[in-house]
């Protein structure tokens, strides 16, 4: 590619050593918007990020950029490609977790930022987060993935794969050519459907929904949804559909599938070099999308290398998105971390 | 200053520049005041996630971990001292998880409370309870302590598994070495260093 553009927002003031940086990734369908801000807009992490909270902008730098690849500002497969004039589609190259990374170290040297406190960020933001630190470990003093892995599981390609088929098979798709006519909308709300589901729990979509139905005091028998649960996945999906773009849903699920940080199969190996950085690796207790065995991969290889490192699994209910939900201890342990470290 | 007896205890053992392991480390007080003055590279193994949110403010790293699922992954002889301080007593198989201090830790330290010490043997004949004395702590007789521990059974534990004990200590210290002649009887805690790096 010839030149990218890349969307990002910072909060905060950068400190006169610009060594107050804290750099979040965001997720599969995140933004740079990290942070209300005042815009009246809300941040995908409001819960963490703001005056009084663990990424607090009255004493840290905090950055944030959209992914390559996305659909909010940054360079993806539904921008203009210059040398044609044309958007991308499907023309739009692959894009991996070292690139993004690599697209966001340009962005932070032009900042003007010296040394980080912390890299941070759930999900797929944690594979960035990682892949920061095994590049960039001389400028980063820390790093806390969340709710993530050090390489895409066999269920996680499964599961992305599925979602990927659904935007496929929505004629609407056009091999990744329709922005000039109608959407694949129906391919990408059922994607986003599947991919729902799987950032839940068991346990809390019992809690939320049961049984209940939607419309009518008892069953009608037919294929119309009637449970409560079905009008909510539609309603996800449909609300999604207004929000994101379907090539880009199809590049990033391939992103995370071709994200596999270990070192000929050793994650120890990829460690080995990081003596100087301290790891906070945090996990919740319902994750079954990247549950705590996988972070517990990253622990056990932090150790074996002699790495410091922290590990914690917070007990919480939502599934995969507790990272993104209200959560105390997740704070409080984030919190209590940071305020170890010199600025 | 380490407010528990058997921690200051074990801190001056600590040499200074060395890799400790502290399990079940609580608040992490220890392995910080280890960190601040003895340039140890400290790491904690905790279960409770309020005592680790304690550690982190302390700045002490620590790992989740249940030690009754031993000390998977660490590397045989990785740390000088491996410290496991008053919390034997609520280990399901103690045998197990002291084999494996042994193998990863080059010295290990084991403090526990001497069940058999005098006042706690009076307090059994009065009472019938097997209640720390001097303990008004309701809340720490109801905690489920699984093993009965005294310095006599420790020893013969030893002795059993030829475990080689290089030295201990007695707590309190008493004149003309009392406790080192009558231990189990005289010491309210004990604790035991332990010749590790199998």
């Amino acid at each position: 590619m010839n030149g990218f553009q890349l969307a990002y927002e910072t909060y905060g003031k950068l400190n006169d050593t610009g060594s107050n940086v804290i750099i979040i990734f965001h997720a599969l369908s995140g933004s740079s918007h990290v942070y209300n801000n005042e815009t009246g807009i809300g941040g995908w992490w409001d819960k963490m990020v703001g005056i009084g909270k663990p990424f607090d902008p009255s004493k840290y730098y905090i950055v944030c950029a959209n992914i390559l690849g996305g659909c909010y500002g940054s360079t993806g497969p539904s921008s203009i490609n210059p040398e044609n004039g044309e958007k991308f589609g499907l023309t739009f190259p692959i894009i991996t977790v070292g690139d993004i990374v690599k697209s966001i170290k340009l962005l932070i040297d032009y900042l003007g930022v010296k040394k980080i406190v912390t890299v941070t960020g759930g999900s797929l933001g944690g594979f960035q987060a990682l892949d920061w630190v095994v590049k960039y470990p001389q400028i980063t003093q820390s790093v806390i993935p969340i709710a993530t892995a050090s390489y895409a599981t066999t269920f996680n390609v499964a599961f992305n794969e599925v979602q990927r088929q659904a935007i496929y098979s929505d004629p609407n798709w056009n091999n990744g050519s329709y922005y000039e006519g109608e959407l694949p909308n129906v391919g990408l709300k059922l994607a986003r459907e599947i991919g729902h589901i799987t950032y839940l729990s068991e346990d809390s979509m019992r809690e939320k929904f049961g049984r209940e139905l939607r419309y009518n005091p008892e069953y009608i028998f037919q294929f119309k949804e009637e449970f409560e649960v079905e009008s909510y996945l539609q309603h996800k999906g449909t609300s999604f559909t207004k929000r994101f773009d379907a090539n880009s849903y199809l590049y990033i699920t391939k992103t995370i599938d071709y994200f596999d940080i270990r070192r000929e199969g050793d994650l120890a190996l990829t460690f080995s070099p990081l003596e100087k950085v301290k790891f906070l690796v945090i996990s919740f207790s319902s994750d079954w999308l990247y549950p705590t065995s996988q972070s517990k991969e990253i622990v056990y290889a932090l150790k074996s290398s002699g790495i410091e490192s922290s590990f914690v699994e917070i007990k919480t209910n939502y599934g995969h998105d507790s990272f993104l939900v209200e959560c105390d201890d997740l704070r409080v342990v984030v919190s209590n971390f940071l305020n170890n470290f010199i600025l | 200053m380490l407010e528990r007896k058997d921690l200051g205890a074990i801190y001056e053992i600590i040499k200074i520049n060395s890799r400790v392991l502290d399990l079940g480390c609580g608040d992490g007080l220890l392995l910080r005041e280890l960190v601040l003055n003895k340039q140890v590279k400290g790491l904690g193994i905790e279960i409770s996630i309020g005592k680790i949110k304690a550690c982190l403010s302390n700045g002490i790293s620590v790992i989740q971990e249940d030690l009754n699922e031993g000390l998977k992954d660490f590397k045989n002889r990785s740390f000088d001292y491996v410290i496991l301080s008053q919390t034997l007593e609520y280990i399901a198989n103690p045998v197990y998880l002291i084999q494996e201090m042994l193998r990863v830790g080059k010295k290990v330290v084991i403090s526990f409370e001497n069940l058999s010490y005098w006042k706690n043997r009076i307090t059994f004949l009065l009472k019938g309870e097997l209640r720390r004395a001097r303990t008004n702590n309701i809340s720490l007789y109801f905690r489920k302590k699984i093993q009965i521990l005294t310095v006599k059974k420790f020893f013969d534990f030893c002795a059993y598994y030829k475990i080689h004990t290089s030295h201990q200590i007695y707590l309190p210290a008493r004149k003309l070495n009392l406790n080192r002649k009558f231990p189990n009887l005289l010491s309210k805690i004990a604790i035991f260093i332990l010749q590790g790096g199998n």
